[in-house]
């Protein structure tokens, strides 16, 4: 089963701990995701991407607003949303197996049934033959792809992405963008991918949502109809993909910080 | 909801900024220079020639200038002393004694420290509150409080125990404490996504993070110990290589004093070696530098 998800008129306010004053990070912000689909989320840097994130897998609440998945508030951490960043966030004392068994364990599997669709989903990201080593012995790519194997072993309706390539070379990054793109489709779940590298955002996404700088608020959102979501590497081939990069660029003003 | 993270996160003043006893994990090894480098090998046959320069320097150079044994007894001297105290002066059981008390006293000053040290990683409230203090004791020599303890407890075990416990407990506390203040948000964010309670946090996460330091701990603590015992032994007691110094010192029988100070130096190697091998096998999933 897959969910929506859907962020409702959402401020975000913290108290700056070393002078006591208030900080907007996010300001009515809206925007939905509907079952299945991949959204993307950018805008400059510091505009509160990462508090979208936090919020909607309730690691902290809203100010004021609500997050609603299947139009249930968000109230708490619960267990069918998965989050992955751009660190991959593996044990170093475990080796692959168990770090992808780490999200299974609070829930009601055995030993062996833990072991096993750990292990079902290793083979799906290429790396059974790895189980065993432990994450210092893996290149980043492979990290980062047992990352992903320990998010979607729990089998999540909703994944929350942030900017996990953004730590890689680029010859690893457009290979795990094509890997992440299939298993994605693949298992069917909604997901939020934050970037802040705006070809990344055309070639994976259903539909984009640009945000200002801080505080953050959408500033724009529009459908990206590429199709072919399962292939970002042909999808960056098309000549519709650099009207879609240069339209992100413009709304940005990226042009005048340049300047 | 926020709590968890929140509490443990906060700028509250760090108990080790500023305090004499070592940074834990960035303390460099003493001992680098005898496990690592031991590569080729006319390095080591120029360890083992320093080794005997020093010897034969030792052992007649002295009788040259004149020296008289109870300022500097010779190699031989030491050696010869070493089989009578063998015989004579119960060297083994010094030695034992000496031993036990180091390896009590760093267990249980180890144990404490450890624990104060997670105790406190989990209570910021209690380690604001309690963070002058301990800072205090911890710049306090604790060797100081030797006489005190014999004053309390008598010529017996228990102050010199007292004193390593003590002298071992504070690195340890600093570096477990530390290591507390220091593990990956990110990580426990992701525990708690996966709705994780706080005591598997702890367990899963926070535990398994803090070993490296804890392990920085042990190892100083290690050193120390025998700095513990011995002082106990010094300022009281009648058992132990610390007795046998002040002993030697009385008797002006200075080859007795090389002999003990020699074996205080094994245990504290030993006791260290012991330490760093638990330490590469617990800790084996790291990348090492040092080679």
């Amino acid at each position: 089963m897959t969910s929506s998800l859907e962020l409702r008129n959402i401020t975000k306010v913290f108290t700056d701990r070393n002078t006591g004053n208030s900080v907007t990070a996010v300001e009515d912000m809206s925007f939905s995701v509907g079952a299945g689909e991949l959204v993307a989320v950018v805008g400059p840097s510091g505009c509160g991407k990462s508090t979208i994130l936090n919020m909607v897998s309730g690691l902290y609440g809203t100010s004021s607003g609500q997050v609603l998945i299947n139009g249930d508030e968000v109230t708490g951490t619960r267990p069918e949303v998965g989050f992955m960043l751009q660190k991959d966030l593996l044990l170093p004392w475990r080796n692959i197996v168990k770090n992808v068994e780490f999200g299974l364990e609070e829930r009601k599997f055995s030993r062996a049934e833990r072991r096993e669709r750990a292990m079902q989903e290793l083979e799906r990201m290429k790396l059974a033959e790895f189980a065993e080593h432990y994450p210092h012995q893996l290149s980043g790519g492979m990290r980062q792809r047992a990352a992903l194997a320990r998010t979607l072993v729990i089998e999540p309706d909703i994944i929350l992405l942030d900017e996990p390539f953004s730590a890689l070379d680029a010859q690893t990054k457009l290979v795990l963008q094509r890997h992440f793109a299939r298993t994605i489709a693949e298992a069917g779940v909604t997901c939020v991918l934050i970037t802040h590298d705006l070809n990344e955002a055309v070639i994976m996404a259903d539909r984009v949502v640009v945000m200002s700088g801080r505080p953050g608020t959408v500033v724009d959102e529009f459908a990206i109809e590429l199709g072919n979501r399962r292939d970002p590497l042909a999808r960056s081939m098309e000549a519709q993909t650099g009207v879609y990069v240069k339209r992100l660029f413009d709304t940005l003003h990226l042009e005048n910080e340049a300047a | 909801m926020a709590d968890t993270s929140a509490s443990l996160k906060n700028g509250a003043p760090e108990i080790s900024s500023g305090a004499p006893v070592h940074k834990g994990s960035k303390m460099a090894n003493p001992f680098k220079k005898l496990t690592a480098g031991s590569g080729s090998r006319t390095e080591i046959l120029a360890m083992i020639g320093v080794g005997l320069v020093f010897l034969s320097i030792w052992e007649f150079l002295p009788p040259l200038l004149d020296v008289p044994r109870y300022i500097i007894p010779t190699f031989s001297n030491c050696l010869e002393e070493f089989g009578r105290m063998m015989q004579r002066e119960n060297l083994m059981g010094h030695f034992m004694s000496t031993l036990i008390s180091a390896l009590v006293g760093f267990a249980l000053g180890g144990l404490l420290g450890a624990a104060s040290g997670y105790l406190l990683g989990l209570s910021s409230l209690w380690e604001r509150v309690l963070s002058p203090y301990i800072l205090a004791l911890q710049i306090a020599p604790k060797v100081a409080f030797a006489p005190l303890f014999i004053m309390w407890f008598g010529y017996n075990a228990i102050p010199k125990l007292l004193v390593t416990v003590l002298i071992v407990f504070f690195p340890i506390l600093v570096n477990v404490l530390q290591s507390m203040k220091t593990v990956d948000r990110d990580l426990v964010n992701l525990a708690r996504v996966y709705s994780m309670n706080r005591l598997t946090i702890f367990r899963k996460i926070e535990v398994p993070s803090s070993l490296p330091n804890l392990f920085a701990g042990l190892r100083i603590g290690a050193t120390l110990a025998v700095i513990g015992v011995t002082v106990g032994e010094l300022v009281g007691g009648n058992t132990g290589l610390g007795f046998l110094i002040s002993y030697g010192e009385g008797q002006a029988n200075t080859a007795m004093v090389f002999n003990a100070i020699f074996l205080l130096t094994v245990i504290g190697i030993a006791l260290y070696f012991a330490v760093a091998a638990v330490e590469k096998r617990v800790l084996h999933y790291l990348v090492r530098e040092d080679h």
